[in-house]
């Protein structure tokens, strides 16, 4: 009889090991189940269609549900699971019993709800959905006052197309400054900068107390500061992995809250895989478990989970988190760690820092870049870095991932080649410059 | 595209010709639609309509409230959420004063902040590294 593989999930984790576990065994049965209408769009474009930087929504979709069909993928979209049997084996969707004798679980992230007063107003926003996020689109044309919930990725990008669409938006953070998890202050500075040319009201160190509204709608925000005036709070928190399913049946979960997994993405229990934002991974330098990455985190992880479901052999590397993002006008990204969460930790370091320039000097466009390594004092070796400017930082992001997985050092980086090409590339790469800058502190 | 006198002089040599920095100079223009008749081009005209129809309607749909209040934690997370919090916002106290950034708001709790991070930042990294691995590491991975 052919396996019979189940993936509760639609979204880049589901999807993904869906098609990597027909591919790796096209006899198999596979189901997905995604509570949700759609599947194959890109999430993370909704923000910028919502600041009309996109013109429509049409554009975020990548595929039909007849291609998974034609795939040979049962796909069945608006279908809940709502219990899972595993000692037979079973779960249970829309009221219907689905033998598997592989499950993927991939169900994904929730906001986590702020704990105070009135936290079920009309009026508290969550950009996650498309169809939900078609609706807000309507919506925002009578929203004067926004504020957006804490400046992670998501946050910044929101406060940039509200910022887009005319709307007063404030941003509420405990935090001192913008994507304090990951970035350093001079660093996410010229982020900050942009933010309040484009409009945005920026209140860091200031704590959420309740929200406030009448008739059930929402009228405003109550923070340490006092209150601000707002017609909607797009609610950005921290992406709470979604275990409720896999709790059930007695799946283990990491000092993160998210599913335990090993390098195969194999859960505590036989024949059970999961992936993507509801799963924990470890830092490759740390060890430390990770949770809620990137779409392109959860897509790998689906592929590795899908093929080891499959019957293959995959296993999925600690990770670096390369990361970047526009805030602004302004580009700013870095991977592993800076130096604001290697002192947290305590991890010893040195610093190279340069200001390099995008371009050759001359050419047009010309912009400049700011990059910040931290590596081992006495050896070297890099433990991560970030970048902020007005191009180039996704690239820099990503080379300096692959960089830290290969156990590069400043040294390595003072001595690389690089490009030089005027419209493209300086005589001097930043990088590099920094890679120098450090030496003379190891 | 000029700026503001808001922008501080030391940093706005950040700043783009354009106002958005990821449309850049010379960019090419967005892709357009999926084909007409295209799978993708059904799926997104599918979803516009329906959200459109549905724009300022009451009632339930899938998605609509992606949010849950925090599960009750198990014993390890409390501990790993707690000194994360104290940690890094000793951390960005720290640092806050490069920029004039404001203290953050201090949400970690008494112990966390006035006992755990003075006695973990007294403890060399070497045992904080195994500290660490010990009680937020994963299990079963090879080494990176």
């Amino acid at each position: 009889m052919a396996q019979r593989i189940c993936v509760i999930g639609g979204g880049a984790a589901g999807i993904s090991a869906a098609s990597m576990a027909k591919r790796t065994n096209p006899e198999a049965t596979v189901v997905v189940c995604t509570e949700f209408e759609d599947v194959a769009y890109s999430p993370c474009g909704i923000p910028y269609v919502l600041g009309r930087e996109i013109p429509d929504f049409e554009r975020l979709f990548l595929a039909g549900p007849e291609n998974y069909e034609q795939a040979g993928i049962d796909l069945r979209r608006e279908t809940v699971v709502t219990e899972i049997d595993a000692a037979n084996q079973t779960m249970t969707a829309n009221g219907q019993v689905v033998p598997w004798d592989t499950l993927i679980v991939c169900s994904g992230w929730n906001y986590l709800l702020p704990d105070v007063p009135g936290n079920d107003l009309e009026g508290l926003t969550f950009v996650k959905n498309i169809r939900r996020g078609i609706e807000l689109n309507e919506t925002l044309n009578d929203v004067k006052k926004a504020v957006v919930l804490e400046a992670g990725p998501l946050g910044v990008e929101m406060l940039t197309a509200l910022a887009h669409r005319g709307i007063e938006t404030h941003l509420v953070d405990e935090n001192a400054w913008l994507l304090a998890q990951v970035a350093d202050p001079e660093i996410a500075e010229p982020v900050q900068e942009s933010l309040k040319e484009l409009g945005c009201h920026l209140h860091f160190g200031t704590a959420l107390k309740s929200f406030v509204g009448s008739n059930g709608k929402l009228t405003g925000v109550e923070t340490s500061e006092g209150i601000i005036d707002a017609d909607i709070c797009v609610i950005a928190t921290h992406k709470e992995p979604e275990t409720t399913l896999g709790r059930s049946i007695g799946l283990k979960l990491g000092s993160t809250g998210a599913f335990a997994v090993d390098e195969r993405m194999q859960t505590s229990m036989a024949n059970v895989f999961a992936a993507g934002d509801c799963v924990e991974v470890p830092q490759n330098l740390t060890g430390v478990a990770v949770q809620g990455l990137t779409g392109s985190h959860a897509m790998q992880q689906g592929r590795v989970a899908g093929a080891n479901a499959g019957g293959g052999r995959r296993v999925y590397d600690p990770v670096n988190i390369p990361w970047g993002m526009v805030g602004g006008q302004v580009q700013i990204g870095g991977a592993s760690f800076g130096e604001s969460l290697a002192t947290s930790l305590g991890i010893p370091y040195v610093v190279g820092v340069a200001n390099g320039i995008s371009r050759a000097r001359y050419f047009p466009g010309v912009q400049q870049v700011r990059v910040k390594l931290l590596a081992e004092p006495g050896t070297g070796k890099l433990i991560g870095g970030q970048f902020v400017g007005g191009e180039g930082i996704k690239e820099r992001a990503d080379f300096l991932a692959f960089a830290l997985k290969r156990g590069a050092t400043l040294e390595d980086l003072a001595w690389m080649e690089n490009v030089y090409s005027p419209p493209i590339g300086a005589l001097y790469e930043p990088l590099s410059v920094a890679a120098q800058n450090g030496m003379a502190n190891l | 595209m000029g700026h503001g006198p808001e922008i501080p002089e030391h940093l706005a040599e950040y700043f783009g010709h354009d106002k958005v920095a990821h449309r850049g100079r010379g960019g090419l223009p967005a892709a357009p639609p999926a084909p007409p008749g295209s799978t993708a081009r059904k799926a997104g005209e599918n979803a516009v309509a329906d959200g459109l129809a549905r724009a300022g309607t009451p009632g339930r749909r899938p998605g609509d409230h992606p949010a849950a209040l925090a599960p009750k934690p198990a014993l390890s997370r409390v501990m790993r959420s707690g000194g994360e919090t104290a940690l890094m916002q000793a951390s960005q106290r720290r640092f806050g004063t490069v920029t004039g950034a404001p203290a953050p708001h201090g949400s970690a709790g008494w112990f966390w902040r006035s006992v755990f991070a003075p006695v973990y930042s007294a403890i060399p990294w070497s045992i904080k590294k195994r500290m660490v691995t010990m009680t937020s590491g994963v299990k079963g991975w090879r080494k990176g």
